[in-house]
């Protein structure tokens, strides 16, 4: 039987079966229409292309990329990181209280990001060891986390930052500023990241079923663990670059930032059932909703409506998901 | 009509042809699922559908169902050409392969999906339960109707399913390998049922690798091979070797008795010492020997599930020790029994042990990556390499290494996930179920692959309700009953009926 149903498959073995998952998706269809909002923008509104207005659409793109790193890594096994917007306030706002108490900016910065890792490996360490489902576990987190943030806030009234500290974000690298070129970087990276290292695909295993992936000795709790602390740290990093950048605490800060993630990540190809996601695209999906966003704005539409357009962003994502899901099983 | 008290209608059985197929084809791409199929089914007659994995069974029943629509060819129902549209929702129930219930619903939901019965014009739930009941009962099996189905078996779950079909109350009742998650007691359960139907008048199409079964209740048996008719036979004066034969095109070779001389001597690879589990299982001892085969049999609730899953720490004993090669096993966990060289084939690849949205080559590859990877990166070359070897091996019917499970046939599905669990080379091997869904000659594969695992110094735990293919496979059967240890045969005693008189506590 062997020999004869080699025969049968060996005329067909280069035959891909459509609709395959691999490891990373396919950006070039968003990089497309990420393109074309754009040219739309540089067509029809003479403010858009200016070099000043794409650097600062670029800078703050780059600086929510920050955030979302980890974030996109956690989605791929099936879990979400509610808090990554008070975590994000929490650690910018410890950073420039711990500045304003005369502590030099390292030390500042790497406590800050401590008590950000601690945050995440808690929120994993639950979310394992409980089998806490992490979308409510995280809600939790991100009410409890707002509350300190408020704290440190109205610690600080309304102070401005040290100043070589407002200067921290406005840091240049190649003449260009450094989070864009960390972006870029990150971006490289992940690339290799998902197409090549058995991590990744771990985490695709854990996305895709988790039980198998148990019996496959892959360390699920590990990695879900470890993934929770690196959204919560990259969340901070991000966090104290905005600090720097809005030169104040600001209660306001980070507030709804969960969502904007939640929305680019599945723009970029994650998945609220898990087993997919890519960094690259999360970057792109950051940029399509920072285009509209800044589109409205030259276009003169309330900056009300930013929220509606999010929300209804949110909403067509989440749908389009669910719709996608049940067709594959 | 009520299946537990069944009436006999008087010339319940009108003779005719309800079913008739004329040159269906199908293709999925390059795949050619069936090829100018036709056959002919008579009303109240069981009849059987026989075939290797892939041969199209489970399609052919799809298009009878009008699930999927023919690429060419027609479907006669009572002598009139039909539309898939109109079959799908016409007097046809189906059991499916693979499960389709609705987990976040109550027992008695998922039996009476669309048709709960009503009262006034509301849903009579005293009456659905009450009803619910009473048809797991008939399979021994006494649970709460209001429970979520989701939390039960996956084997109760195929029966809720079997149930649903049955209650539909269709003329023409669709199984597929219904019985393959079920355990001996529960399957002949089935089979008298099936009996009871076809005397009430109903049709019965119905698919197994078992062939014993087959032979037991079919009155005619439709065998494919590779997507095309062969031949329909009636069940007279047939034997499983002459349905093998009509599958396979060819005779498979005798098995050879297992040569249990040599394995006296031989090291001891795996120990399991006084292993308990709160209200699961108490005190089991079982020792492998390198190059051993131990088959593990306990009827359900023997604890026999439940002791499988803690050998490879799925749920972790609460007492007890384990010992590989001699030494201690302090991590009972499976990442740790797993680089300790142990690995283990889940019983049910539904619910665990593949991937189904990931190529093959993902699949095989998924429990070394490790040692497929250097400083954390993937050798893609490898892992495509390693695919097309067990691909080769097992001869699994799909193009190629970047096939999906999800578009397999369950044997085939069946033979990536045991390529997986050998995948690490491991020293000793926990098989549950290793044969379910798989045709007679994937089978002997799938033994032969176990054999010779065993012939190379590994020790391997088979578990399995198959008790036919124990006792063809291991050197020596551990029996367990009412979550011990019941006792042990081997040689010449190994035979069905003192397995199970220790098994059922009749000695
Ligand atoms: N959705 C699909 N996409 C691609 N190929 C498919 C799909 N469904 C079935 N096939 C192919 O069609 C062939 C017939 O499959 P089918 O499921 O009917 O086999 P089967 O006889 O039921 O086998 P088994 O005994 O293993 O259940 C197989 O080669 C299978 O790979
Ligand atoms: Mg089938």
């Amino acid at each position: 039987m062997m020999s004869q149903q080699l025969e049968q498959i060996t005329p067909v073995r280069r035959f891909r079966f459509g609709g395959a998952r691999g490891f990373g998706s396919n950006v070039l269809p968003l990089a497309l229409v990420t393109a074309a909002v754009a040219v739309f923008l540089a067509a029809t509104q003479p403010n858009f292309a200016t070099a000043s207005n794409l650097n600062s659409v670029l800078f703050g793109v780059s600086i929510e990329f920050l955030a979302i790193i980890g974030f996109t890594y956690v989605m791929v096994m099936r879990e979400i990181d509610l808090s990554v917007g008070s975590v994000f306030a929490l650690t910018g706002m410890l950073t420039g209280t711990l500045l304003v108490a005369d502590w030099p900016f390292w030390p500042a910065a790497l406590v800050a990001l401590g008590v950000a890792a601690l945050i995440g490996f808690i929120n994993g360490f639950l979310v394992v060891r409980f089998n806490i489902n992490s979308l409510m576990l995280t809600i939790g987190t991100m009410l409890l986390v707002r509350g300190l943030a408020n704290v440190l806030a109205n610690s600080l009234g309304g102070q401005t930052y040290p100043r070589a500290f407002r200067q921290f974000a406005r840091t240049d690298l190649f003449d260009i500023r450094i989070t864009i070129v960390v972006m870029v970087v990150a971006v490289l990276a992940a690339w290799v990241f998902q197409r090549q290292s058995a991590l990744f695909r771990k985490m695709c295993f854990i996305g895709e079923n988790v039980r198998s992936a148990v019996l496959h000795g892959i360390r699920v709790g590990r990695i879900k663990i470890l993934a929770f602390v690196l959204s919560s740290v990259t969340a901070g990093i991000a966090g104290i670059f905005t600090a720097s950048r809005i030169t104040h605490a600001d209660t306001q800060m980070g507030m709804g930032l969960e969502f904007v993630m939640v929305t680019a990540a599945i723009i970029g190809g994650a998945s609220l059932y898990g087993g997919r996601g890519d960094l690259r695209g999360s970057a792109l999906g950051l940029l399509l909703l920072a285009l509209v966003l800044n589109g409205m704005i030259m276009f003169d539409i309330e900056p009300v409506f930013q929220q509606f357009v999010i929300g209804a962003l949110l909403i067509a994502t989440v749908a389009f998901d669910t719709v996608l899901n049940r067709r594959a099983k | 009509m009520t299946i537990a008290e069944p009436v006999r209608v008087e010339g319940a059985r009108p003779a005719g042809t309800i079913l008739e197929l004329r040159g269906v084809s199908k293709s999925y791409g390059a795949v050619r699922a069936l090829r100018d199929v036709s056959f002919r089914v008579a009303r109240g007659e069981v009849h059987a559908i026989l075939g290797e994995n892939g041969a199209g069974k489970s399609t052919t029943l799809k298009i009878i169902n009008g699930e999927i629509e023919p690429d060419e060819g027609e479907i006669l129902l009572a002598g009139a050409a039909t539309r898939a549209r109109d079959r799908k929702s016409g007097d046809i129930a189906m059991v499916h392969q693979e499960l389709a219930v609705f987990p976040n619903m109550s027992v008695a939901e998922n039996i009476f999906v669309g048709r709960m019965p009503r009262r006034g014009g509301r849903i009579d739930f005293p009456r659905l339960h009450a009803r619910a009941a009473e048809l797991l009962r008939l399979f021994g099996l006494q649970i709460d109707t209001r429970e979520i189905l989701g939390s039960l078996t996956p084997g109760q779950q195929q029966i809720v399913e079997i149930l649903r079909a049955v209650e539909s109350d269709a003329s023409l009742l669709i199984l597929d390998e219904p019985t393959s998650g079920l355990n001996n007691h529960e399957a002949e359960t089935l089979l008298s049922l099936i009996q009871r139907l076809r005397d009430g008048g109903h049709t019965i199409l119905y698919v197994s690798h078992r062939l014993q079964e087959v032979l037991e209740i079919a009155d005619h048996v439709t065998v494919l091979r590779d997507g095309q008719f062969v031949e329909t036979l009636r069940n007279e004066g047939i034997g499983e070797d002459d349905l093998i034969r009509r599958m396979v095109g060819r005779d498979l070779g005798p098995v050879s008795a297992p040569d249990t001389a040599a394995l006296a001597d031989a090291p001891v690879a795996f120990a399991v010492r006084g292993l308990s589990m709160a209200g699961q299982f108490q005190d089991m001892q079982i020792e492998v020997r390198k190059g051993e085969i131990v088959g593990v049999f306990g009827l359900e609730g023997s604890g026999a599930e439940q002791f499988s899953q803690s050998l490879f720490g799925i749920v972790p004993p609460t007492s007890g020790r384990m010992e590989l090669d001699g030494r201690p096993v302090r991590d009972i966990s499976p990442s740790a029994l797993m680089r300790a060289g142990m690995a283990y084939l889940n019983g049910n690849r539904k619910e665990a042990g593949l991937y189904m949205e990931r190529s093959i080559a993902d699949n095989v590859s998924a429990p070394i990556l490790d040692r497929l990877s250097r400083w954390g990166m993937v050798d893609r070359r490898q892992v495509l390499d390693r695919a097309r070897e067990d691909i080769r091996r097992f001869a699994v019917r799909v193009p190629g290494p970047e096939g999906l499970p999800k578009q397999l046939s369950g044997g085939n599905q069946q033979k990536v996930m045991v390529s997986a669990c050998l995948a690490n080379d491991p020293r000793v091997i926990i098989l549950n179920e290793p044969t379910r869904g798989v045709d007679v000659g994937a089978k002997a594969e799938v033994h032969d692959a176990a054999r010779a695992e065993a012939a190379q110094g590994k020790a391997v735990l088979v578990f399995s309700s198959d008790l036919p293919e124990l006792l063809r496979l291991a050197h020596r059967i551990v029996v367990m009953r009412s979550r011990r240890l019941a006792g042990e045969v081997a040689g010449q005693a190994m035979t069905e009926e003192a397995v199970m008189a220790l098994a059922a506590g009749t000695r």
